[in-house]
């Protein structure tokens, strides 16, 4: 399974729909090996960008490097390509060795390499005992598993996969984005992941890209996404957010849940004195009893969510607002519904941004 | 609940009563045909009219054209239906309702209509061919095969199958051999039996073109015996059931 793994480069590309702009120049470099997700909501062009990358579709301009090579105009079928899609793809009157030997038959590999490969591919997804199956008779899981087998046998140059997991159950989604990880470090190939949940393009990535309208907004390390949002955009649509009113002051700071904190990069540039929204993390936020203090603003527990080894608090300030708040549920239990309680930001920088641009911040 | 049990008996007898009553209005012509075919001269029944089919002096010409024809009309219908529904269903979406309305026209222009049309337009040296019938078979059969087409394909996720296929490095032709076809078999077969009755059953077109295929033989024969007609219809409707019964069956080894 040794392989030389091959770099990826978009260039300029640009594609609409009648007067819908599905990719507006995005530019994208994926290093040879390197797993990258496109993250975003519905329709920001994450699957346009997919289906171009596999010769599906056809950009309006722009130029598609594989390992070198521009292959703009060269047809799906000419540009090894390994895709999974988010709905069940395999071909109905196939067994799963069958489907799994699709791509060898097609590139005429003689019928005896064919079987072994896809006996060993099938292994390697931990289906050597379903070989002889037919979809029909697969679970969503497996069916996934064969698909990436199938995706796979063909020695891709890159391995594009649109929401593989979109449509399997909570545990297999998680068994199955770790095997996909698994598999993707074992053969080396340099692969493209879109998926609109974040959790999941946070776990399995090197590095993420959030789209929006057809932009590349940022594109970074999760852990820099996260930390260090690069827009507001970002900043709103990566993981959950408090969205807290505030000013800017003379020297530059705001004020957020009793802290004066620095403007982080990647805020709106917004004049001293203007009214702002702060973005801020649950997990950026403490709480203290109201009698043990009185640092913070001070709010009531409206309810609890257990998350398992994390609860997530609904606190209603005294101001009327509502803010999130995580902790360890250890410390949780010291906060049950009504109790009396002081916020308090436990950072040094937030992200600042116009407060009419609310509507792009989710809940 | 007792209530409830009457009302399912009464819905089951319902049921059962409307499905005799149908059954009834298509049998019942049937088994007079067939009774009428197995009648012989001294007031009992026997099979003289059946042996005797193969006995006329056209019979062979006649199935010899007849299957020709029907070779055509399938084979030109799945070549030129199957990739035709397939690409409405890919993407040429916006076309479906253009398809569709080409695709009745058959029935709303009378086939003597579509004869003289054919009959002006083409050169006189292809008049003598029967292979235009074949054609016009092909025509007058789109209706059925856009429908059963269309109905294999509303079961199916084409779009996906195919784009794995093209990503996996298969030609458009290798699509629709290998992936398509396999699994639009339903809808093949559904095509191929409606061809085949259509031209086990159309009169018109081949009475109007001088051609003496199965039904104008039929309709030939009746006129100087009546049982052997009779024998005839009765025997290809007996054929294309066989068909039907085969074609269910092939598809439901599939499904298995």
């Amino acid at each position: 399974m040794e392989r030389t793994s091959t770099g990826v480069e978009l260039r300029n590309l640009r594609r609409t729909f009648g007067p819908v702009v599905a990719l507006d120049n995005l530019n994208l470099t994926l290093q040879p090996g390197e797993l990258i997700a496109l993250l975003g909501p519905s329709g920001c062009g994450k699957t346009t960008a997919l289906r171009l990358l596999a010769g599906l579709d056809q950009p309006d301009s722009g130029e598609i490097v594989v390992g070198g090579k521009d292959i703009t105009a060269v047809p799906a079928s000419k540009r090894n390509m390994g895709m999974v899609f988010q709905s069940y793809s395999l071909f109905p009157n196939l067994t799963a060795a069958e489907n799994v030997a699709f791509g060898l038959r097609v590139r005429r590999v003689s019928k005896s390499e064919r079987l072994k490969r896809a006996a060993e591919l099938l292994e390697l997804v931990g289906l050597g005992e379903q070989r002889d199956r037919y979809p029909h008779a697969m679970s969503g899981g497996q069916a996934q598993r064969v698909a990436l087998a199938r995706a796979i046998a063909v020695q891709p140059d890159v391995l594009l996969l649109d929401e593989p997991l979109s449509a399997l159950d909570a545990k297999v989604r998680t068994q199955l984005r770790d095997e996909i990880r698994r598999l993707q470090i074992e053969v080396g190939i340099t692969t493209l992941f879109v998926t609109h949940d974040q959790e999941e393009a946070m776990a399995i990535a090197d590095r993420v890209g959030v789209m929006r309208a057809g932009n590349l907004e940022q594109l970074d390390l999760p852990a820099v996404l996260y930390a260090r949002p690069a827009t507001p955009f970002v900043a709103s649509f990566v993981g959950t957010n408090n969205v807290l009113p505030t000013t800017v002051e003379p020297n530059g700071t705001v004020y957020v849940l009793g802290r004066a904190l620095a403007v982080a990069a990647g805020s709106d540039e917004l004049a001293v004195g203007q009214a702002a929204n702060a973005l801020l993390r649950p997990e950026s936020v403490s709480l203290g009893h109201r009698d043990g203090g009185t640092d913070g603003v001070a709010g009531v527990v409206s309810s609890t969510s257990f998350f398992g080894s994390v609860t997530r608090l609904t606190v209603k300030l005294d101001a009327g607002n509502f803010i999130l708040v995580d902790m360890p549920s250890v410390i949780a239990r010291d906060f049950s519904a009504g109790a009396e309680v002081l916020a308090r930001a436990m950072t040094n920088e937030v992200v600042i941004q116009h407060q009419e641009a609310v509507a792009l911040v989710d809940e | 609940m007792a209530a409830i049990v009457k009302r399912r008996k009464e819905r089951h007898l319902f049921a059962w009563l409307t499905l005799a009553l149908v059954a009834l209005y298509f049998l019942l012509p049937l088994v007079s045909a067939t009774e009428f075919s197995l009648r012989e001269n001294n007031g009992t029944h026997g099979l003289d009219a059946y042996r005797s089919i193969l006995q006329q002096p056209d019979f062979r010409d006649v199935i010899m054209l007849t299957l020709r024809l029907t070779v055509i009309s399938v084979v030109l219908s799945l070549v030129i239906m199957v990739p035709t529904v397939t690409m409405v269903h890919l993407g040429a979406k916006k076309y479906r309702r253009l398809v569709e309305f080409i695709s009745l026209q058959p029935l709303v222009i009378p086939p003597i209509v579509l004869v003289l049309g054919v009959v002006n337009v083409m050169p006189v040296s292809w008049l003598g061919s029967a292979d235009l019938l074949g054609f016009e078979y092909v025509v007058l059969a789109m209706p059925f095969t856009f429908r059963a087409l269309d109905a294999g394909l509303m079961n199916l996720d084409v779009k996906t199958i195919v784009d794995a296929a093209r990503g996996l490095g298969a030609s458009w032709l290798t699509v629709l051999v290998r992936v398509v076809a396999p699994n639009l078999k339903s809808g093949i077969f559904g095509a191929m039996f409606l061809t085949i009755a259509l031209v086990l059953g159309e009169f018109t077109m081949a009475s109007l073109m001088l051609w003496n295929t199965f039904p104008t033989w039929i309709a030939t024969v009746g006129q100087s015996d009546a049982a052997l007609s009779v024998a005839l219809s009765v025997a290809s409707l007996a054929f294309a059931w066989v068909l039907l019964v085969l074609i269910s069956f092939a598809d439901r080894r599939r499904k298995a």
